[in-house]
């Protein structure tokens, strides 16, 4: 089962697995995550934004989140589950 | 005219005590820096109030002066529209959008989409060596004198020109086209405004009939062959995408890069921390672009909403002040304090689905006009007994900037 978090959602108990997800019929391509966050969002030859590595590396988590905070569309989210 | 200049009254619905003036929407020239001045006083102010002059000057519009109701606004599509914002096809007695900052969605959701592409990180990075050279060579022509106006010299020049040759205009108007920008921006006289939209409205017109016959590879030749949601433009939005690039592209850069220098001249502190170490310019840009966040933008409500506190009825203008959000202490911890470590959520471009079409060009400009000038010149400060002047209004500026080193 997958949980979309919002601000307050973030679950600190059990086994973590965050994942990166975008909703590509919202994107409209203004790449903001991309330039926040290239090692994770790409755009593509279609002008969307696609997602370059599924599981979120710790390391890579704040500009994730800044990306999702900013995301002109609202497109991007981060997802909880067991994949 | 639509759009009622005969100072309109305040709206009965807002309670007398919220009522104030906003000393940063009056178009006028100042000797103080406003960041220090007026802006920390607004914010031990109510978080919203309304002002009589703060819509372009003519009209009363409700003030935000909170990083997370401006947050809150800019992603509200719904309740806060664009359209007619600006008035400038208004002021000319005329009836186009500027497209895209002019359009609400759906219409600017399909627009977007086909503008994005054209100004992508990767777009902006294929011609940035042209860039970084054209810093160089206004860095060039005054680094060996000592001393500068970094705006006259710099600040304008540099932007302007690069904007000019991707929208294919000659560098050789480029002060005639200034004059013009300075009317329809920054003039007081709102007639003044309106000599400055009808020239550049002349000229665009000329220019995008020439385009037509001859296409050629620039911005105006492209907005020629847009195609969105299947069909091209009609000519009242290519020239409304024109004026919004003509608009965009010869003003803010020039704020931003004036106001960063102004900040290391008069702090030679951080010049150092910077010629030290000059992997931290980025985020020293990111910094200052927060600090000294320059345009302030407009929105209508269509829809009786409450927001900070206070009740907004349709109808009713908003200003929100960029300026204000980057310095409001409930989002930034010391907001006066130039941290270059901060690594805090800039909203100097924007914020939601308005935000700029060009931000990755401006950044790259702005970036490389301080790599540039750092490695060039030596420490520089403002030169004595120079007063700085300050325009404020929908876009703080630094109007000279005199430096020596």
């Amino acid at each position: 089962m997958v949980t979309a978090i919002g601000d307050a959602g973030e679950r600190r108990d059990g086994p973590r697995n965050l994942r990166a997800a975008v909703d590509r019929t919202a994107c409209c391509g203004y790449a903001l995550c991309v330039e926040i966050c290239p090692d994770m969002y790409e755009l593509g030859d279609d002008n969307v934004v696609h997602i370059i590595q599924a599981t979120i590396p710790d390391e890579l988590m704040e500009r994730v989140r800044r990306a999702v905070e900013l995301c002109p569309q609202s497109a991007l989210s981060i997802e909880e589950g067991d994949f | 005219m639509e759009l009622n200049y005969a100072t309109p009254g305040i709206p009965d619905h807002v309670p007398p005590e919220l009522v104030r003036p906003y000393e940063l929407a009056e178009r006028r020239t100042i000797y103080e820096n406003p960041y220090e001045a007026i802006i920390p006083a607004v914010h031990e102010g109510p978080a919203a109030f309304m002002s009589p002059h703060a819509y372009l000057g003519v009209a009363p519009a409700w003030v935000f002066r909170r990083a997370a109701d401006i947050k809150k606004i800019l992603m509200d599509n719904e309740n806060f529209i664009k359209k007619g914002n600006t008035s400038f096809a208004r002021m000319i007695g005329e009836d186009w959008d500027v497209i895209p900052t002019e359009l609400d969605p759906p219409r600017h959701t399909a627009v977007r989409r086909m503008l994005n592409p054209m100004f992508t990180p990767a777009k902006v990075g294929a011609f940035e060596h042209k860039v970084r050279e054209r810093a160089r060579d206004y860095i060039s022509a005054f680094k060996d004198r000592g001393h500068c106006d970094l705006i006259k010299e710099f600040a304008v020049p540099y932007p302007v020109s690069i904007f000019l040759d991707l929208l294919g205009l000659p560098t050789a108007r480029m002060s005639e086209f200034l004059e013009w920008e300075f009317a329809l921006i920054h003039a007081s006289e709102l007639e003044d405004r309106v000599v400055g939209v009808r020239a550049v409205k002349a000229y665009l017109t000329e220019v995008i009939e020439e385009r037509r016959r001859r296409p050629g590879d620039d911005l105006i030749s492209n907005a020629l062959q847009l195609e969105v949601e299947g069909k091209k433009l009609t000519p009242d939005e290519v020239f409304g995408h024109c004026f919004n690039l003509f608009i965009g592209g010869l003003d803010t850069v020039t704020a931003n890069i004036g106001l960063h220098f102004m900040h290391l001249a008069m702090h030679q502190d951080h010049q150092q921390q910077l010629r030290d170490d000059p992997a931290v310019i980025p985020a020293a840009m990111m910094e200052m672009l927060r600090a000294y966040s320059a345009t302030s933008h407009q929105r209508i409500c269509s829809n009786d909403v409450e927001i900070a506190g206070v009740r907004i009825k349709a109808g009713d203008r908003l200003l929100v002040p960029l300026p204000l959000a980057g310095r409001d202490p409930e989002m930034y911890e010391s907001p006066n304090e130039i941290r270059f470590g901060r690594n805090a959520t800039v909203l100097t471009f924007g914020f939601g689905i308005h935000r700029c079409l060009g931000v990755y060009l401006a950044q790259r400009e702005i970036q490389f006009a301080l790599q540039e000038m750092l490695s060039s010149v030596p420490t520089f400060r403002v030169r004595k007994d120079f007063r700085i002047p300050f325009r404020v209004g929908g876009v703080i500026h630094t109007w000279s900037l005199e430096i020596e080193w």
